[in-house]
């Protein structure tokens, strides 16, 4: 396997990533991104983004894995952070990416993770070259109800910037990303664009719970959309079986779309 | 470099504004290398440190300094003896008296086991559900469970760890220029300096249960401490 950093200049801000590649590469493999959520980092919680470019690259895939402005170590705050600011990288990553391989045709799979999805209904509409999508406990209801359970973390003011901010997590969260994060993602457009779609549940993910029902129900409905389970799995997969599972299952269904 | 509050890329970015020349080194087993964690123990990561200050020792001839947070901090501290630097800085040290580490751990049988074995509970958010002093222990080594949970973590480690006296190498640091810094335990986000003097034992579990600040505060505290730090040094 081949691990290339790489840094781009997107809209002045300095982004990086780590492409990985097959040491023996067929011309035009796919290419896969990694969308994580909310405030992740390429490397994502316990190395999950890791495991998962080691095994797709071993099953012939490319994979890229970045970080947003503002979040891990590319340039930027996180309280400037919006579906927006997430989209529009996740686009500059992918003009630079797909120019290495120059005249190549190759498919691109993007893979979101928790809201990463709603990053990725962001980029759909304004790129059109998208293979294949997979989400992995897509939040596409409003995240209201998971920020109020935080009573201690209340809208607070930066000391450096004077703006009105939400603390999360060590970070300080923009309003418009906590606005965007409380409204229900517009499902139909997303489920009715016309390329293969995988879902990814955690049984014992209570941030999806209500929405499990409804995915199951329109992958019985339309032929384009998957839907699959890892039992007993919370949101963030945080146990070595449910990681690795989640992993196998969603490699095995990019090999499936990619033939 | 991948803490979950971006607080060490933040310092870095924060540091090279003010115009000094910053590297982050990622240990094996952790962020992008692809080794898994169970390769990990503090053999390795001595290594890694002693290999990262040899490097950059040469590279940087006579104004080396270094910043290390939870456990780094104290196996950097440790691994001075034969390098010439001209400051360490630690976020949170780790310093736990080894007894209390005992009492916190589970012994293990197997090889390896997830960390959601060792240190066990579900609640991300508050922490309601997880015993307060394995999470003070967690903390101490600069991680959060649910950063954590999911990672095979090796016997050889936590052995090393029950075992391992981190006060020695930060009571010896005064003559390295050492800073020692924590958040404030009241959870204010403010910075407190701590010094390992002579008579100085190890700091609290109480104090390491506040290590992992939720409040973005601190981050934003830290840098101006370490760049007067830093300025203060080198001039």
């Amino acid at each position: 396997m081949m691990q290339i950093p790489i840094q781009v200049d997107a809209q002045g801000k300095i982004l990086l990533g780590m492409l990985h590649l097959p040491r023996r590469r067929k011309q035009g493999s796919p290419l896969v991104m990694l969308n994580f959520g909310l405030n992740g980092d390429r490397v994502d919680n316990h190395r999950l983004s890791v495991l998962f470019a080691k095994r797709a690259v071993e099953a012939g895939f490319c994979v890229l894995r970045f970080d947003y402005a503002g979040c891990g170590l590319s340039d930027g705050e996180f309280h400037k952070v919006s579906l927006a600011s997430k989209a529009a990288d996740t686009v500059s990553m992918l003009l630079f990416t797909t120019s290495c391989f120059v005249d190549e045709e190759c498919s691109i799979m993007l893979l979101g993770y928790s809201d990463g999805i709603r990053v990725i209904d962001y980029v759909l509409r304004k790129y059109s070259g998208i293979n294949a999508v997979v989400a992995w406990n897509p939040v596409v209801r409003s995240m209201s109800s998971t920020f109020k359970s935080s009573i201690k973390r209340k809208i607070a003011v930066d000391p450096t910037t004077k703006k009105l901010v939400y603390p999360l997590f060590g970070v300080y969260m923009g309003l418009d990303y906590l606005r965007e994060a409380n409204e229900d993602m517009a499902l139909e457009e997303f489920i009715s664009r016309p390329l293969p779609k995988l879902f990814v549940f955690g049984t014992g993910d209570v941030h999806t719970l209500d929405f499990q029902k409804q995915a199951r129900q329109l992958s019985e409905e339309d032929p384009l959309l998957e839907y699959l389970e890892i039992e007993d799995a919370n949101h963030l997969f945080s146990r070595d079986k449910w990681s690795k599972e989640v992993v196998e299952k969603t490699i095995s269904w990019m090999v499936k779309v990619s033939l | 470099m991948c803490d979950v509050d971006y607080l060490m890329s933040t310092l870095a970015r924060g540091l090279c504004q003010c115009g000094f020349f910053v590297a982050q080194v990622e240990m094996r087993g952790h962020g992008d290398d692809p080794e898994e964690f169970t390769i990990v123990d503090l053999d390795t990561l001595r290594e890694d440190i002693q290999t990262a200050l040899a490097y950059y020792g040469e590279f940087t001839i006579d104004n080396l300094y270094c910043i290390g947070r939870g456990l780094s901090a104290a196996l950097l501290a440790e691994c001075l003896d034969n390098v010439r630097i001209e400051g360490i800085a630690g976020i949170a040290p780790y310093c736990i008296y080894p007894e209390h580490v005992k009492q916190c751990l589970p012994s293990i049988k197997s090889e390896s086991v997830d960390a959601y074995e060792i240190f066990t509970g579900d609640d991300y958010v508050d922490h309601a559900d997880f015993d307060e002093n394995a999470l003070a222990v967690l903390h101490a080594l600069g991680a959060l469970p649910y950063n954590l949970h999911g990672m095979p973590i090796s016997k050889r480690f936590l052995d090393q760890l029950v075992c391992f006296d981190a006060l020695p190498a930060l009571r010896q640091n005064p003559k390295n220029n050492a800073l020692w810094l924590f958040p404030r335990v009241d959870g204010s986000g403010e910075v407190e300096t701590f010094v390992f003097g002579e008579h100085r034992n190890y700091p609290t579990l109480n104090r390491y249960r506040h290590a992992l600040p939720r409040n973005p505060k601190f981050a934003k505290a830290l840098l101006p401490v370490l760049q007067d730090w830093l300025q203060v040094s080198y001039i």
